[in-house]
């Protein structure tokens, strides 16, 4: 398979996704869940089936006075008819005055509040930090990859090249997010930096080939170098990618709602990792190190 | 004669990996060699977790924090949440956890409010002679009938009677605890014009332990040392004045911790608590006050909930999961790499032991996402093995004889397995130092993960495959799959 010689169109192919995530971006933004914009979010169990949530709409809007309330089914989380309430943040007085009308309406718990399965409140104070946070940890730690493998390599290139994968596969994720709305919460954090780390270790196992292999071809002939070190590592990419995919894939079947969103977040993330590791990182370092050979040619012509 | 050498490890491994297995599942006893003894997080057990942040101007010290900390893990105890956790986070912040409590915004009301020292006069004997006391007896008397249920004694020689009598006793002899125990007996008396408030710890400068003779008794007690500042002074010494031969009750929050008689107008600022029962009693109150008489006020910035049932059902789940997983790993890698994907296996049994067993070794408190960690590095453990066995596959195509092709396999693949697992430890080791809460579990348990998988394909996954080499030599099939080998001597 000729990887090298058809780089444009994995590169038109990634940047088509990135480009449609930007503009989905623009127009829709994010579905930024509680941990980022701060809210109050309750999980009910209403021990019936419903399913017009508009009496509850309304009760959520006369409590809380927050026009533009998120209610919701939520599969996966042992009952079949929870369903879950995302508002702007509330006080806990609220948040008592609400569960209570909605367990006068359905004859749920009102006073032992076993009914109200989950409650969190977070205030917009925090999920600054967070967001900060994550940036900053991302921004870190690639940098400290960047060096890693810089020295680890002996090549400049190397480092870039596999530091591009890597932005490749964040915006791949950040995309996905905003296309299909999926709430952006801590767990995309975890799952961004997880795949942070998983995908630099793919693209590790083609560079460290074409680094052993370079010595048998031409100086000049990097497509070939390339071509055969990704073919060689071919199985093992896929044959561990399969295996790490499918104990994600596991979590996204049998996974309870936030552990499934976290699953289907790393989901995505692998499989960004296993394309770029073999369509993008490699034809990234050919160009280059085509790049800094050329400038090297000439600084060394420009001396003579 | 080798042969049975090689047999005999082979043998002593598979034992080894089979017990560890077996001591993860079952256990010894409670110690925490057992995987279920493993501390779960509020989201896998039920509970609530606040964090309560000092409200905005306060600049509180570091001291003025650690007060407040002590009143609330006091109020924790005081509410009976034995388990609860409290904590500072950052100079500002203090995180609570309580495991298994199901009304979220009644534990964040109790626990948040600013700690109150007050000093309030009391006339008592007015109270109980205008008879103030006797609402309360009916409740008292249900109190008693309890407390001796509870404690499995005989109520039937409780009568309305004795229930009268006791309880006017212990209003008589015990205001302390009656105005604990009824708060609203304060009240009552406040409104009635027999009681009010003093001074508050607002006006308190310092409280410190103290131990020393007190009263004319002579004997050596613990107590506790109060000054006041010039407003709380002036405040002070009118308080004492107006309840000379009456009493004052020093209240902390709505616990009465004591009602001395004033004996003498007080105008030097200073005053004593007396009464404690040990040193660390008085210690405690003096940090108390402190914490409360400092104006540390707490917003909840931040609380979640979860309730035990979801817990349970996210615990459930992701283990069959975990165990689906692992299951499909085990199958694709022998159908795969056959008797090298047979020893990856094994060596995969003594990973997820291993891991489980340093978590609840080192005694980390497992979370939702922290499991997520576990199910990750499952699949990340099996990339080192797929890295060797793609590596003996090519050697073996070359025509080397499976021993020579194992130790050139695993030559090779290091430095692409170190390179590989260093850059993933350092992303864990990044959200380690930049993350919060949950995200803190998960890198730990990944980072955990990172190093048993390195030791497992390293040196676990070598010696088995070492060990089946010696025992079939010559076999190459099953250390590989034929077919696809003609298919490459085709193609060349």
């Amino acid at each position: 398979m000729k990887v090298i010689e058809k780089k444009k169109y994995w590169f038109i192919l990634s940047g088509c996704i990135i480009l449609i995530g930007i503009l989905s971006l623009i127009f829709r933004g994010f579905n930024y869940d509680i941990d980022f914009i701060g809210g109050t979010y309750l999980e009910v169990n209403l021990h019936q089936d419903v399913k017009d949530y508009s009496d509850i709409t309304a009760i959520v809007k006369d409590v809380t006075g927050d026009s533009n309330p998120k209610v919701q089914a939520v599969t996966g989380n042992g009952g079949e008819n929870m369903v879950s309430i995302k508002v702007k943040e509330i006080s806990t007085d609220k948040i008592d005055e609400l569960y209570g009308k909605i367990a006068d309406k359905y004859g749920l718990d009102k006073d032992g509040k076993s009914d109200l399965v989950e409650q969190s409140s977070i205030s917009s104070l925090v999920s600054g930090e967070m967001k900060r946070a994550a940036i900053l940890s991302t921004i870190i730690a690639g940098i400290l990859m960047l060096i890693y493998i810089t020295i680890r390599f002996r090549d400049v290139a190397f480092g870039l090249g596999a530091l591009v994968p890597l932005i490749h596969d964040v915006l791949i994720m950040v995309s996905f997010y905003t296309i299909l709305q999926i709430p952006i919460n801590n767990s995309f954090i975890v799952a961004l930096l997880t795949i942070v780390g998983y995908s630099i270790n793919n693209t590790i196992v083609v560079f460290d080939r074409i680094r052993e292999n370079r010595k048998y071809y031409k100086k000049d002939d990097l497509e070939s170098l390339c071509d055969d070190s990704i073919m060689q590592t071919l199985g093992r990419s896929l044959a561990s990618s399969f295996t790490t995919i499918i104990t994600v894939v596991f979590l996204v079947i049998l996974g309870v709602e936030s552990l499934r969103w976290f699953a289907l977040a790393l989901l995505i993330g692998l499989l960004a990792g296993t394309y770029s590791s073999i369509f993008i990182a490699s034809p990234m370092w050919v160009i280059l190190e085509r790049a800094f050979h050329k400038t090297k040619a000439r600084s060394t012509s420009k001396r003579r | 004669m080798k042969k049975s050498k090689n047999v005999l490890i082979l043998l002593v491994c598979l034992v080894i990996i089979a017990g560890l297995a077996l001591l993860t599942v079952f256990g010894v006893g409670s110690t925490p060699l057992d995987a279920r003894n493993i501390k779960l997080g509020l989201d896998l057990n039920g509970g609530v977790s606040i964090t309560y942040q000092a409200v905005d101007g306060s600049n509180p010290t570091k001291d003025q924090m650690q007060g407040t900390l002590a009143v609330i893990q006091r109020r924790l105890d005081a509410q009976g949440y034995t388990e609860a956790n409290a904590y500072l986070d950052g100079d500002t912040r203090i995180r609570v956890e309580i495991p298994g409590v199901k009304d979220a915004s009644q534990a964040v009301e109790e626990i948040g409010k600013t700690a109150m020292l007050r000093f309030v006069g009391i006339d008592w004997s007015q109270v109980i002679a205008q008879g103030l006391d006797k609402n309360y007896y009916d409740q008292y008397g249900e109190a008693l009938k309890k407390q001796m249920e509870d404690n499995g004694q005989d109520t039937s020689t409780l009568t309305d009677d004795t229930i009268q009598s006791d309880a006017a006793q212990y209003f008589q002899s015990y205001p302390a605890d009656a105005i604990t125990q009824f708060p609203q007996l304060l009240q009552d008396a406040i409104d009635q014009g027999l009681a009010e408030e003093v001074v508050t710890g607002k006006n308190v400068s310092s409280a410190t332990y103290q131990k020393g003779q007190v009263s004319s008794s002579g004997s050596i007690e613990p107590y506790v040392k109060l000054e006041f500042d010039s407003d709380g002074t002036k405040l002070f010494a009118s308080g004492t004045e107006k309840y000379l031969n009456k009493q004052i009750a020093i209240l902390l929050d709505d616990t009465c911790i004591s009602i001395p008689n004033v004996k003498s107008i007080i105008s030097t600022g200073d005053a004593t608590i007396t009464g404690m029962s040990s040193e660390e009693e008085a210690k405690n109150l003096a940090a108390d006050i402190t914490g409360g008489a400092l104006p540390v006020e707490l917003t909840d910035i931040e609380h979640n909930s979860v309730g035990a049932t979801l817990g349970q059902n996210a615990l459930k789940s992701s283990i069959l999961a975990g165990i689906l997983g692992f299951i499909t790993i085990c199958i694709f890698m022998i159908a795969v790499y056959r008797l090298p994907g047979l020893a990856s296996a094994i060596a995969l049994v003594f990973y997820v032991s291993a891991e489980l067993l340093m978590i609840s070794v080192l005694g980390w408190t497992l979370t939702l996402p922290g499991i997520g960690g576990i199910i990750l590095s499952i699949g990340m453990a099996v990339d080192a093995n797929c890295i060797i066995w793609a590596r003996l596959r090519e050697e073996i195509l070359v025509g080397r004889t499976p021993r020579v092709a194992v130790r050139n396999a695993f030559k090779k693949a290091l430095s692409a397995i170190l390179d590989g697992n260093i850059t993933t430890l350092i992303a864990a080791i990044v959200l380690y130092f930049f993350g919060t809460g949950t995200i803190i579990s998960f890198a730990q348990t990944l980072a955990l993960g990172i190093i048993l998988s390195m030791v497992s394909a390293l040196l676990v996954t070598r010696l088995l495959v070492n060990q089946f080499v010696a025992l079939a030599p010559d076999k190459a099939s099953l250390y590989c799959l034929p077919q696809k080998e003609k298919k490459e001597a085709a193609k060349a």
